[in-house]
């Protein structure tokens, strides 16, 4: 069975290239344009198995939404993979602690993603 | 002296927006451009501030100087606005990229699924072609028993006829019948006229020999009966002979089912041979390999194109430094003409550009910053990109 996607980035071209990609795998994929419309989808019923969220973003930014999801009854277990351009070591390090599986920096090569997604998605 | 130090320092500023929006990795040649005008327009303006601030004959120096920052104002905004357009439009080009990379996947997707239904039937048709490889095997042996038993059957009629053909041996036998009749009679005839000569005495020597006439007459009779009776049967046994022949001949039913027979092997061994041939399934196969790497290439032409986020990031991140520089020089000119100068409360262009680093969140940014002011800030990482934790 196809596994689905969260895909969390107020860039449009970021959302779509990494959507295209990851369909072209075989992954069913959604959308939200900053952390707090990816929380509503989450707590509408949507549960992906794998977030990639950005880290700068508008209303609610990555790492409070990772905070935000592990809080989240039935969210713990879901990996949540940065994709970024912030390359601060704290900020890593922050997303590390609140329990993100992995951190990316922008631009990352659409074969290694894929590879990283497949490494982190269970039963993938 | 105040102003021709905050002039030093717009100058700085400016190199250091200049080298950001020009330093971009992939970064499209609009921005480039568009960068290279924003250096030489600020360039411009530099010069032309300095000059005014150079020039101590001038007899209303505060207020040209004041006239033309308040001028920098809808320079900037033009230049902030031209920024944003290009961002604008390689966006849209971004987007057009990416759904045409999306339409040859989709392409490909739709070939590689006609080649997994051909794969489908394919599979089917090897089926087939197995079933109709044991059929004919099947066939083919039943065929092959048939016409060894017709051809063992048509080997032993001959035999048995030819054995036949034996009787032929008797016709010398009835020529010897026949002559020895002959030479009887011969002898009964001389012997008659011996009997005639003795007279009384052979008369009953003459009845005797009457009598062996008779027999070699009847012999001679029999002989001719079975030489024709013999002859009737050996005439009969060629006939059956010539059939049996005919029938054995290679050109004949026996001989035509051979060839049947060897026309069906024949295709046995073609359809085997397709059934075991894996060149169509190696067509299958390199065709999906051959998408497999289409995907691959296409995932790789969209993670290049997350460049324009890059750049979108550094332009947004330029864009506010023009707008604070724009603050920064506006504020200047008001405590020139209509406000007290406030030495301790105006935010110096030093500390402005000292601040920016803080805004940064690339690598990049750290590095034109350090290019352009000769500065080394933030933290040299050794972290890769992608970190698993």
């Amino acid at each position: 069975m196809a596994k689905t996607i969260l895909i969390v980035d107020d860039s449009a071209t970021m959302t779509m290239s990494v959507k295209s990609s990851l369909e072209m795998n075989g992954f069913i994929v959604q959308t939200a344009q900053d952390g707090l419309i990816a929380l509503t989808k989450l707590k509408a019923g949507l549960k992906p198995d794998l977030i990639i969220t950005d880290i700068n973003m508008p209303n609610m930014g990555g790492l409070e939404l990772i905070k935000q999801v592990k809080a989240l009854p039935g969210y713990r277990f879901v990996p949540i993979l940065t994709l970024t351009t912030e390359s601060d070591s704290s900020k890593r390090d922050e997303g590390k602690r609140l329990g993100a599986t992995g951190w990316l920096v922008k631009p990352v090569s659409g074969v290694d993603l894929v590879k990283v997604v497949k490494q982190v998605v269970p039963g993938c | 002296m105040p102003f021709r130090s905050g002039l030093r320092f717009a100058a700085m500023l400016l190199t250091v927006i200049t080298m950001a929006l020009v330093s971009p990795k992939g970064g499209a040649v609009v921005i480039s451009l568009m960068a290279l005008s924003i250096s030489w327009i600020l360039t411009w303006i530099l010069q032309r501030l300095e000059k005014l601030a150079d020039n101590k004959s001038q007899r209303m120096p505060t207020a040209r100087v004041v006239n033309e920052v308040r001028e920098v104002s809808p320079y900037l905004d033009v230049l902030a606005q031209q920024l944003q357009g290009a961002l604008r439009d390689t966006e849209t080009g971004v987007k057009a990229l990416i759904e045409s990379l999306s339409s040859v996947h989709q392409v490909s997707d739709n070939q590689l699924d006609l080649i997994r239904s051909s794969e489908k039937d394919s599979l089917e048709l090897t089926q087939v072609f197995h079933e109709k490889i044991m059929v004919d095997q099947q066939l083919g042996s039943i065929l092959e028993m048939f016409v060894a038993k017709q051809e063992a059957d048509l080997a032993a009629n001959l035999e048995r006829i030819e054995r036949l053909q034996e009787v032929k041996a008797l016709e010398p036998l009835v020529e010897v019948i026949s002559s020895v009749a002959r030479q009887t009679n011969f002898l009964a005839i001389n012997a008659a006229v011996e009997a005639a000569h003795a007279g009384e005495s052979g008369r009953g020597f003459a009845v005797l020999v009457a009598e062996i006439r008779q027999l070699s007459t009847r012999t001679a009779q029999a002989a001719v009966s079975i030489g024709e009776k013999i002859k009737a049967a050996t005439e009969g046994i060629d006939r059956e002979l010539n059939a049996v022949r005919l029938a054995s001949d290679k050109t004949s039913t026996t001989g035509n089912m051979r060839k049947v027979l060897g026309d069906i092997t024949d295709m046995q061994q073609r359809f085997s041979s397709a059934y075991h041939s894996t060149r169509l399934m190696d067509i299958v196969e390199s065709v999906r390999n051959g998408h497999q790497k289409i995907i691959d290439g296409l995932s790789g032409a969209l993670g290049h194109v997350q460049f324009h986020d890059v750049l979108r990031q550094r332009v947004e991140q330029v864009q506010q430094s023009l707008h604070e520089l724009n603050g920064h020089m506006q504020t200047m000119a008001d405590q020139m003409v209509d406000k007290p100068w406030d030495a301790e409360g105006m935010v110096s262009l030093r500390a402005r550009l000292a601040d920016q680093v803080n805004s940064y969140v690339m690598q990049g940014q750290a590095e034109a910053y350090g290019q352009a002011t000769g500065a080394r800030v933030g933290e040299e990482t050794t972290r890769p990109n992608i970190e698993l934790f």
